[in-house]
C-alpha cells in the first residue's frame, strides 16, 4: 500500500470514529472523555501519520467546540409559582438594617428634606485603613426610596454602588435566591442558586418596576443546577469576544464551576454595577441551562 | 414622523442630556444610531428608558424583545408594535 492510500484509509477510519462518537446528541451515553480516549488511542496506534492526525486533531477540536456550543440540557419546567409581595425600600431597610454588619444608617435631620425619601448609609470599605482609629467607611445614598418597591423578602446581601445603584440578594426558598440590581426605575432580576458560597445566576427574570405591587416568580427543583453541569467544559474560548480578559487567564479553567469562581473573584475588584450585570449574563450563557425562562416564554 | 417616533426621540434625548452627556446635540440623534455602543447606554439605562416608555404608553414590553433592539429605529418599531399592534406601526 503506498503512502497516499495508507493515509486515505486512516483518514476514513478516523473520520468514521469521530462521526460515531461526536453525534452525542443521539448518543448521550458517550462522554467527551470517551471520545478523547478513543482518539488518543487511535493516534498512539497510528504513529507515523502525523499530518493526518494533526489535521484531524484540528477538526476534532473544532467539532468538539461546536458540540459544546450546541450543548443542551434537559429543558427544566418550573415546580411551582409564588406571588411575591412588594415593600418600599425604606421600610424594608428599616426591618433588616441590623442584619447588615457592614452598613450603618445615617439619620438625616435637615429642614426641607423628608428623611424617609433618602437612604443614607456609611459602609465599611474593608480597606484596612483606619480613620481616627476606626475602620474606614464610605458614604452612599439612594434617593426616593419611599416610593421604590422591592421584593418583600429576607436579604442575604445588600451592596451599594455609586450613583444610587445597588444589588440585593434575596433568599427565596431552600437554596433559591433572587439577585436584583437596582436602578432609578426598577430592578433587573436573576434567579440564582448558591454554590460554594457564590450566588450563581441561572436565568434572567422579568424586570420589576419600582411601582410594582406584586410579582410572580417561578420556582425550580434542585435538578436545575447539578454537579454534572458545574463539571462541564466551560468552552471559554467561545466567550472571549464577550469578555476579553478571559483570553488572558493563565490558570486552567476546566469546568464551569472554575469559571464561576474566577468571575466571582473578579467581581469583588469591580465597582461598576453594569460590569457585574455583564458577568452575570455571561455566566448564564456559559451554564447554558434551559428552562422556559431562558426560552423567553416567561413574560 | 409619527407622534410616537417624535415622543421617543424626546424621551431618549432628555434621558441622554440628564444622565449620559449634557452636551449631546439633538441633531445627532439619528434613527440608525446604535444606542448601546454609540451612546454608551448600559443595561440599567435601558431598564430606566423602557420603564419610562412603558409608563408613558401604558404598555409592558418583554425584556427579551428589548434585548434585540440595537438602533433607535429598532427601538421605535418595538414601541410601535406595542402601541399600534404591529411592527410597522
Amino acid at each position: 500500500m503506498d503512502n497516499k492510500k495508507e493515509n486515505d484509509t486512516m483518514t476514513d477510519n478516523l473520520a468514521s470514529l469521530i462521526d460515531d462518537k461526536l453525534v452525542s446528541d443521539v448518543k448521550p451515553d458517550v462522554s467527551d472523555q470517551e471520545i478523547i480516549k478513543d482518539v488518543d488511542e487511535f493516534i498512539k496506534s497510528n504513529k507515523g501519520c502525523t499530518n493526518i492526525i494533526s489535521d484531524f486533531a484540528h477538526v476534532f477540536v473544532e467539532d468538539q467546540t461546536e458540540e459544546n456550543m450546541k450543548q443542551t440540557h434537559e429543558i427544566i419546567a418550573p415546580d411551582s409559582t409564588s406571588r411575591l409581595s412588594s415593600i418600599n425600600l425604606y421600610d424594608w431597610f428599616q426591618t433588616y438594617v441590623s442584619s447588615f454588619d457592614d452598613i450603618t444608617e445615617l439619620e438625616l435631620k435637615v429642614d426641607g428634606i423628608k428623611s424617609s425619601e433618602i437612604l443614607c448609609v456609611a459602609i465599611l470599605t474593608n480597606s484596612g485603613t483606619l480613620v481616627d482609629g476606626h475602620p474606614e467607611r464610605r458614604i452612599e445614598f439612594i434617593k426616593n426610596v419611599d416610593g421604590y418597591n422591592i421584593f418583600n423578602l429576607t436579604p442575604k446581601r445588600f451592596l451599594f454602588f455609586t450613583n444610587g445603584l445597588f444589588q440585593i440578594v434575596y433568599l427565596l426558598g431552600d437554596n433559591e435566591y433572587i439577585i436584583s440590581y437596582g436602578s432609578k426605575s426598577g430592578l433587573i432580576n436573576y434567579y440564582a442558586r448558591k454554590v460554594e458560597g457564590i450566588y450563581v445566576p441561572l436565568f434572567k427574570m422579568p424586570k420589576m418596576k419600582r411601582k410594582a405591587q406584586d410579582y410572580v416568580v417561578y420556582r425550580f427543583s434542585d435538578k436545575i443546577l447539578t454537579d454534572d453541569i458545574l463539571k462541564e467544559n466551560p468552552n471559554i474560548e467561545s466567550f472571549y469576544y464577550r469578555y476579553k480578559k478571559l483570553s488572558d487567564i493563565e490558570e486552567p479553567l476546566s469546568t464551569k464551576l472554575d469559571v464561576i469562581k474566577w468571575f466571582d473573584s473578579k467581581k469583588l475588584q469591580m465597582v461598576d454595577l453594569n460590569h457585574w450585570i455583564s458577568i452575570d449574563e455571561l455566566i448564564i450563557d456559559i451554564l447554558n441551562i434551559k428552562s422556559f425562562l431562558s426560552l423567553n416564554c416567561y413574560e | 414622523m409619527k407622534s410616537t417616533e417624535k415622543e421617543i426621540f424626546t424621551i431618549l434625548y432628555d434621558y441622554i442630556i440628564d444622565n449620559l452627556n449634557p452636551e449631546f446635540k439633538k441633531e445627532d440623534l439619528k434613527d440608525d444610531l446604535n444606542f448601546r455602543t454609540e451612546l454608551n447606554i448600559d443595561s440599567l439605562d435601558i431598564l430606566d428608558l423602557i420603564i419610562l416608555i412603558e409608563e408613558k404608553y401604558n404598555i409592558c414590553i418583554m425584556d427579551s424583545e428589548t434585548e434585540k433592539a440595537i438602533t433607535i429605529k429598532d427601538f421605535i418599531q418595538l414601541v410601535d408594535k406595542y402601541v399600534y399592534g404591529d411592527q410597522n406601526g
